[in-house]
């Protein structure tokens, strides 16, 4: 990292995040990529398994042979990853990465950081939508109507996260919602719920 | 004040959701809106060309829109359920292929006898080689396949597919063994065979009718009980009649383009929509688009497409499960096996 | 001699062609079609191939010179409008743009959005006649060479993507760019496989039968992470000094003739191999210009070149996959897999007899081209320059828009509800891959190819009946496994031990001479 600094890295990703000090978000990156590299060998160990399965079971059922067999290059893929997958493990603890962040009382105090708050909430609110978007609403049997559904996500994500007048939010919704919806539906013929 | 905001916004869902919810139904004649047909594949491909031709020309006679739009997905059957959990009201239609009859062994959607078929034509399927391979007609293709076992490649549109059938069927009613290599889709199919990887490809006469007339390959066989005439190459001979004994294979399963629906639709709307449907395949248009792709109309539809979907249905099941694809067993399906 | 008449005559009627292109029915179409293209690449999950698709039908009813206008002016402005939405809000609005984030964006953070786009404007115009002009003379050679490409060779093509995303910059670790590209290449092999039809990860859910699709797999990658990431900001525009450096173009050109004459061959050259497309070119041609520049390793934190090369290439592209598709009727990409689809329903099948049938295609084609490409040119203009503006929104309130697009977005790509799990899912993962410092690049890369590289490997070894040497047995195919292997040993720093060695050794010889 210490190479690329002033650069856009430290713009773009939120890496340092904002006023922590470079040393310390080079630890909570290490830390995350211990329990990523465990994760990846044990996806990457059960991958091989099932690979290995497959092709057998391929190979009893239909004249497979193993080199055309299903599993035979998701093999090839899978060993990588899990060198890969090991070798992280080892860089990580090498530049001291640990899995002490996992204890209960930590995580609970990084759930209380505004970020996470807002993160949670920002994915809550793209997770409504979507869920609206196609999903009946219940006791009425359709879809929540496209304008109606944009107008409520656009209104609350910018309540909750954006700095301006209520009076501008709802222009700025609405008139979204009408650009979108009117250009999807009556000139791209794309059929919205 | 944004308190105040959010009030106005669960005041407007609530309205909004009322003013939906209380549109009244009147009862006039099929068709009074827009029909939508969901075609399960994508854009531009057979099925697709087909369903959007035969539905310009019966706009015209339903004299209403006919929307098509395309769902593809779990091979059909993501475009199949959406017109399943519809109404079923002869409002929402699929545009379909003999990919359908997979549905039952695919676990994707219901079965053959729930449905009601309109069945437009199909191109015949044909087994066609490089014209530089040394092979002149299909009699000097199978000696050559007789005296070197499982050396011939043909290439197909993918294992399980129609096509890949089709040259299963040939080969067991010739009695020689080739090298199936599945490709994905037709078109990558024909690429490899003009770049010779394989020897042959069993596809439709459509998808090589042009590289007929270019040259560039030549047709031994229709894998059909029916002969065609192919320029330059003259008229092809079917498999049915070099092999007559084994001609049941052949007709029992071909490729088709059309549409389903529910089979529980109201018998007055499958009526209307049906002789719209038989108007427009038809239509000079349709027999001039026949013609260029090398299509046979059909226009079948009620109890014979019915029948004949059953028993395209059970074939293309039962050789599913012989290639270990089925992912549920045609006979806990009710599907019976071939005779 | 022969072939300096069909060089005049062909010139002759491409001229022909350009000049009784001017009508004000056809200035308007294409304008209209160009302007409509640009947006659809600019917005996430409408891309190239569904513009041409959406368009054939609203085409139907005109005579096929007039759609040919529209079909191609969407699909010259899509690939080139992929970049903007890439270099201003980091989010590829095609996948064939994902190349440009890397740079583009970078340079948009140093507030030279305006060069960027600038650069990325021409390099896609300079692309599409370069694609264009080897459209119109060498149609039939470049066929000869694409109809050569069989298993092997697609094979190696993918492994050669691959190693290219293995050394893709990563913002922290160099390995973590490679896990990406694996984890990439997994859920690409999802879903029923090419050989035996036989299912993977699927665990039964019939939605998954035809795998993970990408297009909305770019939303979920790029998208959402950038969304939501916005969301912590506080309230700031993503970058307050737009276009206040604006530096010189013309000597940024200048410099790289040599380059773009070299990433318009790769553009051209991947186009015209049929079923690759511009995806891969871009990112074949990115790699390329990282290697060849002797700044390669600042590649990611805006360099103009990296913005250039994956342009150039994939408009270039363009050209590359009409090639086969005017002179064989087989598609070279995608897109072109639509169009050939909307000739069908015109009427004209594509097909080795078309070109002499119809003699006239191949120049009214290019005519078309050079008109979309200047006309992509001027649209471009103007309209980047509105929307550079974006950058000064605050991004709490752009971002939610950008949301409510990249939404409609994936939910037009196949009007299928299923996407939107999809990406809701791996737009979560993708925040947390993001957040770990796994760059989105290679997994978009790996997702493209990770199926091709399995189904051809496999259908290669089907055909050698498992002979290894099968792979390596043709020259072209031998030609891309000598560049893979080369990519490799570069990359484990081989090649220099070796120069190392050769060196000392001459050393040791020249003292024991002396």
């Amino acid at each position: 990292m210490d190479q690329t600094s002033g650069t856009a890295h430290d713009n773009r990703s939120d890496l340092h995040d904002g006023d922590q000090a470079t040393q310390l978000s080079m630890k909570s990156l290490r830390d995350k990529d211990v329990l990523f590299a465990l994760c990846l060998i044990v996806g990457s160990a059960s991958t091989l398994v099932y690979a290995l399965h497959i092709s057998f079971e391929a190979m009893k059922a239909v004249n497979a042979e193993f080199y055309t067999a299903p599993g035979f290059f998701v093999l090839i893929i899978a060993a990588a990853l899990l060198i890969l997958g090991s070798s992280l493990l080892r860089t990580a603890l090498r530049q001291g990465g640990s899995l002490g962040w996992l204890l209960p009382r930590r995580l609970v105090a990084s759930a209380r950081t505004q970020a996470f708050r807002q993160t949670f909430t920002a994915f809550a609110y793209l997770f409504l939508y979507m869920v609206l978007f196609w999903q009946p609403v219940p006791g009425w049997g359709a879809p929540m109507p496209f304008w109606l559904n944009t107008v409520l996500f656009l209104g609350l994500m910018m309540i909750t996260f954006a700095r301006i007048k209520p009076g501008y939010i709802v222009v700025i919704s609405v008139l979204t919602t009408l650009a979108v919806d009117g250009s999807f539906r009556w000139l791209l013929h794309v059929p919205l719920p | 004040m944004v308190r105040f905001l959010r009030i106005v916004y669960a005041a407007v869902a609530v309205l909004a959701i009322a003013a939906c919810g209380s549109s009244p139904q009147t009862a006039r004649p099929y068709p009074v809106r827009n029909i939508n047909v969901t075609v399960f594949s994508s854009q531009g491909g057979g099925s697709d060309r087909w369903a959007r031709h035969l539905a310009l020309l019966m706009e015209k006679d339903l004299g209403v829109h006919i929307i098509c739009s395309n769902l593809p997905g779990a091979n059909g059957g993501s475009g199949a359920m959406k017109v399943w959990s519809a109404r079923h009201d002869g409002y929402s239609v699929l545009g379909a292929s003999e990919t359908a009859m997979f549905f039952g062994v695919n676990a994707v959607a219901p079965t053959a006898d729930q449905w009601e078929f309109f069945i437009a034509g199909g191109s015949p399927g044909v087994l066609a080689v490089h014209h530089s391979a040394p092979y002149s007609t299909i009699q000097d293709f199978v000696g050559a396949a007789r005296n070197q076992a499982r050396k011939i490649k043909i290439g197909n549109s993918g294992q399980g597919k129609l096509w890949n059938i089709k040259a299963v069927q040939f080969e067991r009613a010739a009695g020689v063994e080739f090298q199936h290599v599945p490709y994905n889709g037709s078109g990558p199919a024909i690429t490899a065979l003009l770049g010779r990887e394989v020897d042959a490809v069993s596809c439709s006469a459509g998808e090589v009718v042009e590289y007929v007339r270019g040259g560039l390959v030549r047709p031994l066989i229709i894998t059909e009980t029916y002969s065609m005439e192919m320029e330059p190459c003259g008229t092809i001979p079917s498999a049915a009649e070099l092999y007559p004994e084994r001609a049941k294979d052949f007709r029992d399963l071909f490729q088709w383009l059309g549409f389903m629906m529910p089979a529980d639709v109201p018998s007055e709307v499958l009526e209307t929509f049906g002789r719209a449907f038989d108007q427009a395949v038809r239509h000079p248009k349709t027999e001039e688009l026949a013609r260029a792709e090398k299509v046979r109309l059909l226009a079948l539809r009620g109890k014979e497409a019915k029948d004949m979907a059953l028993r395209m249905q059970s074939v293309a099941s039962w050789f599913s499960k012989e290639l270990g694809l089925a992912r549920k067993d045609p006979a806990e399906l009710g599907i019976p096996k071939p005779e | 001699m022969d072939f300096l008449q069909t060089f005049g005559a062909t010139i002759a009627d491409f001229s022909r062609h350009s000049i009784a292109f001017v009508s004000l029915e056809n200035l308007a179409l294409m304008l209209g079609a160009v302007v409509v293209g640009i947006v659809f690449g600019v917005l996430p999950g409408l891309s190239a191939t569904i513009g041409i698709a959406l368009f054939t039908g609203v085409t139907y009813g005109m005579a096929l010179d007039k759609a040919l206008v529209v079909l191609l002016g969407v699909y010259i402005g899509a690939i080139y409008g992929g970049s903007i939405s890439a270099i201003l809000i980091n989010i590829p609005g095609t996948g064939s743009a994902a190349a440009t984030c890397l740079d583009g964006h970078a340079l948009a953070l140093k507030g030279e959005a305006g060069t960027a786009n600038t650069l990325a404007r021409i390099a896609s115009a300079l692309g599409t006649l370069f694609g264009m002009v080897l459209f119109l003379f060498f149609t039939p050679l470049i066929t000869r060479i694409a109809i050569q490409f069989t298993s092997p060779e697609f094979f190696w093509l993918a492994i050669f993507g691959i190693l290219i995303c293995g050394s893709m910059a990563s913002p922290d670790l160099p390995i973590k760019g490679w896990i990406a590209g694996l984890l990439g290449i997994l859920m690409a092999l999802v879903g029923q496989e090419d050989i035996h039809g036989w299912e993977r990860f699927t665990f039964g859910n019939p939605n998954l039968i035809n795998g993970i699709p990408f297009v909305p797999m770019t939303i979920a990658f790029f998208g959402i992470p950038e969304i939501v990431k916005a969301m912590k900001g506080r309230g700031l525009s993503v970058a307050s000094s737009v276009g206040v450096r604006r530096t010189p173009i013309a000597p940024v050109i200048r410099r790289n003739l040599l380059g773009i004459l070299r990433w318009g061959s790769i553009g051209v050259g991947i186009g015209a191999v049929p079923g690759v497309g511009e995806n891969i070119a871009a990112w074949v041609a990115y790699g390329d210009a990282r290697k060849r520049h002797p700044r390669g390793r600042e590649f990611g934190t805006g360099v103009y070149e990296g913005v250039m090369a994956p342009e150039t290439a994939n408009n270039a592209a363009i050209g590359g996959s009409i090639i086969p598709l005017v002179s064989l009727g087989i598609p070279g990409s995608p897109p072109a897999a639509m169009l050939l689809a909307a000739l069908m329903i015109h009427g004209i099948r594509p097909g080795p007899l078309l070109s002499m049938e119809n003699p006239g295609i191949i120049p009214q084609i290019g005519a078309l081209i050079l008109w979309g490409s200047i006309f992509m040119l001027v649209c471009g203009l103007v309209l980047t320059r509105a929307m550079e503006a974006l950058l000064r929104i605050p991004q709490t309130i752009l971002m939610p828009i950008i949301g409510v697009l990249c939404v409609v977005g994936v939910f037009a790509y196949e009007n299928n509800p299923f996407h939107l799990v999809l990406v809701f899912g791996f737009g979560v993962f993708g925040y947390f891959l993001d957040r770990m410092g796994y760059p989105a690049a290679p997994l978009i890369l790996g997702l493209i190819l990770g199926n091709m590289a399995d189904a051809f490997l496999r259908r290669a070894l089907l055909l050698s009946h498992g002979n290894i040497l099968g792979l390596i047995n043709r020259p072209i195919s031998f030609l891309f496994f000598l560049a893979c292997a080369l990519t490799i040993a570069n990359q484990l720093g081989l090649v220099q031990r070796i120069k190392a060695i050769l060196t000392q050794s001459r050393g040791a010889r020249d003292s024991l001479n002396r």
